[in-house]
């Protein structure tokens, strides 16, 4: 990894934990709200990075393990108000296994089919998901639902505020320590070199299958738990989290960022996060700006952020 | 010619199929083909191009389906068993196109093979190590096949005939029994090609080999038993003297080289 990726790995870091003084002291709570959606985005992103970057699928159904893991904080505050199941130490844990396991699924359902074909039956199943969320009548079906009790920490709550924040940033901090371990184990080695020749991988032995399934499952339980904290930081979750769009945008963060690098996701969410912020403010039509701003990029630096930066190969 | 002892030739073969049938559409890439190779033997496999000896490989190996017939390693059907279980039982293959893993160091791309075989490949928390008791089996098969000085170097930048060199030390990385070689001399040149058989004639005999190659010099020094396919069919088998001296032979395959 190169120094200048640690170093704007690092400001990014300092940034989002000063953003705290600095918007208590300037009175900025939208600066925390923005910083805040960016670590959750961010954390997403990491987990997209495991099977788009590192193992290189194609995957674009992502949103959906995101929505899974809001839906699964909105369904059992509505349920269960007031009881074990509306805290945090129990959410999180819950929504990661079961984004884990339904990305499980529809990765080794996926996994069957290669290149395109790929690409549209993960898209296929991110939109089952999103029509599944609009079906769930009892809970807002297309308009969505209010998120009635966040989720509890202790005393508190994750709904908004220093802690939540910190929460969110804290957990993008593990996420990042976790695709660094997972990247560098035997394990990542295998699906890194799977990416680089699947076929040779198979001819010694490695049945390639089982460690990208095994990528989907960790990839989605990570997108689950960005889920948690996303129904909490919007105090709102509908199925417009599972739309393909936002499937897209994740992975257009981690393409920006650099695909199959450790901070790629960091730096792509961050530029995506805040482009969008910035040009939003300029004009309402600042997609008409962020589209071809993106395809230059993407044109530009194929390694995205990352690349620009200096990257060794395979870190 | 390497000489097999009489006992290793009654042996039960390694490795045995019969029947074996692919067809592409309207072409039969391999017609009910019987094949056997033996412990201790290299048994080539020659014929011209189109005659199906890749698709052979390939369905031996487990990468080609066959439509019909049976494969037997060691005595146990592996007809129905997937690329990686065959690995894991004895069999590797080299690829005729050069297949290495780009973006990983030569010891890297050894490493996969060791892992594999010792079933540590699933580990996920622990950085996955190139050193200790892996390393030195890493060390000794690049001493083996010519690699020593060049194990920190990306795969991808190796020249033509070291990365022929690193095919051959990622098919020995699995331990196997039995080595499917494709066309190992595959655009080398001359002096590279001399080493290569050198190597290969290292490696034989603990390591039963089949060997597909067009070199028909590579051939006769290193087989013990040749097979010629010709459109998908075995048209002879035997020892290299016999095959040379066939006259249908001669005008079949061999008159465009010799």
């Amino acid at each position: 990894m190169s120094r200048a990726v640690l170093l704007l790995a690092a400001a990014l870091f300092v940034v989002l934990l000063a953003a705290v003084p600095a918007a208590l002291l300037l009175d900025l709570p939208y600066l925390l709200f923005l910083f805040q959606q960016l670590a959750i985005l961010a954390t997403a992103a990491v987990g997209l990075n495991l099977v788009l970057g590192y193992a290189g699928l194609p995957a674009f159904g992502h949103a959906a393990f995101v929505g899974i893991g809001s839906y699964t904080v909105g369904i059992l505050a509505t349920e269960l108000p007031g009881t074990l199941f509306t805290s945090a130490w129990v959410q999180l844990p819950l929504a990661a296994a079961l984004a884990g396991l339904v990305a499980a699924l529809i990765g080794a359902v996926s996994l069957r089919t290669r290149g395109v074909a790929f690409l549209m039956i993960t898209l296929a199943f991110g939109q089952m998901l999103y029509f599944a969320a609009v079906a769930l009548e009892r809970y807002g079906g297309d308009d969505g639902m209010i998120l009635v009790a966040p989720s509890r920490l202790g005393e508190q709550n994750l709904s908004r505020g220093v802690l939540s924040y910190t929460i969110s940033v804290a957990v993008l901090a593990v996420a990042l320590y976790v695709s660094f371990r997972l990247m560098r184990s035997p394990f990542g080695t295998v699906l890194r070199g799977a990416a680089a020749n699947e076929r040779r991988m198979q001819a010694v032995g490695v049945a390639v299958h089982r460690y990208r399934i095994g990528a989907f499952a960790a990839s989605g339980a990570l997108c689950g738990i960005a889920g948690v904290l996303l129904a909490n930081h919007t105090a709102f979750i509908s199925p417009a989290t599972l739309a393909w769009t936002r499937s897209v945008e994740l992975a257009v963060m981690v393409l920006l960022g650099g695909a199959g690098t450790l901070f790629g996701p960091l730096f792509g969410a961050a530029a995506f996060v805040l482009l969008e912020e910035v040009l939003s403010g300029v004009t309402e039509h600042w997609r008409i700006v962020f589209g071809p701003l993106l395809l230059l990029v993407v044109l530009a630096a194929p390694g995205g952020i990352a690349g620009l930066l200096g990257r060794q190969s395979n870190d | 010619m390497r000489a097999v002892d009489k006992a290793a030739v009654l042996a039960e073969p390694l490795l045995v199929a019969r029947g074996l049938t692919k067809r592409y559409g309207g072409l039969v890439a391999n017609a009910g083909i019987d094949f056997d190779l033996r412990p201790r033997e290299v048994h080539a496999v020659i014929g011209p191009n189109g005659g199906g000896k890749t698709t052979l490989l390939g369905q031996l190996m487990g990468e080609i389906e066959p439509d019909a017939g049976t494969i037997a390693l060691t005595g146990a059907d592996i007809t129905a068993l997937a690329v990686p279980e065959r690995v894991l039982r004895g069999l590797a293959r080299s690829y005729q196109v050069t297949s290495v893993f780009p973006g990983f160091t030569v010891l890297e791309n050894v490493a996969f093979g060791l892992r594999a075989r010792r079933r540590t490949t699933s580990r996920f928390w622990r950085a996955a190590r190139t050193g200790g008791e892996l390393g030195e089996a890493a060390a000794a098969i690049l001493r083996r096949v010519g690699l020593s000085g060049r194990s920190g170097v990306d795969a991808a930048v190796l020249s033509h005939g070291e990365q022929r060199q690193l095919e051959i030390a990622i098919a020995l990385s699995t331990t196997p029994k039995v080595l499917l070689l494709d066309e190992p001399l595959a655009g080398l040149g001359v002096d590279e090609g001399r080493r290569m058989v050198d190597l290969i004639a290292s490696i034989a005999g603990p390591i039963a080999i089949v060997l597909v190659e067009h070199d028909m010099d590579a051939v006769f020094a290193l087989a013990d038993r040749i097979t010629v396919l010709v459109d998908g069919a075995v048209i002879a088998s035997g020892a290299p003297d016999a095959i040379r001296a066939d006259p249908l032979m001669r005008s079949a395959y061999l008159g465009e080289d010799l």
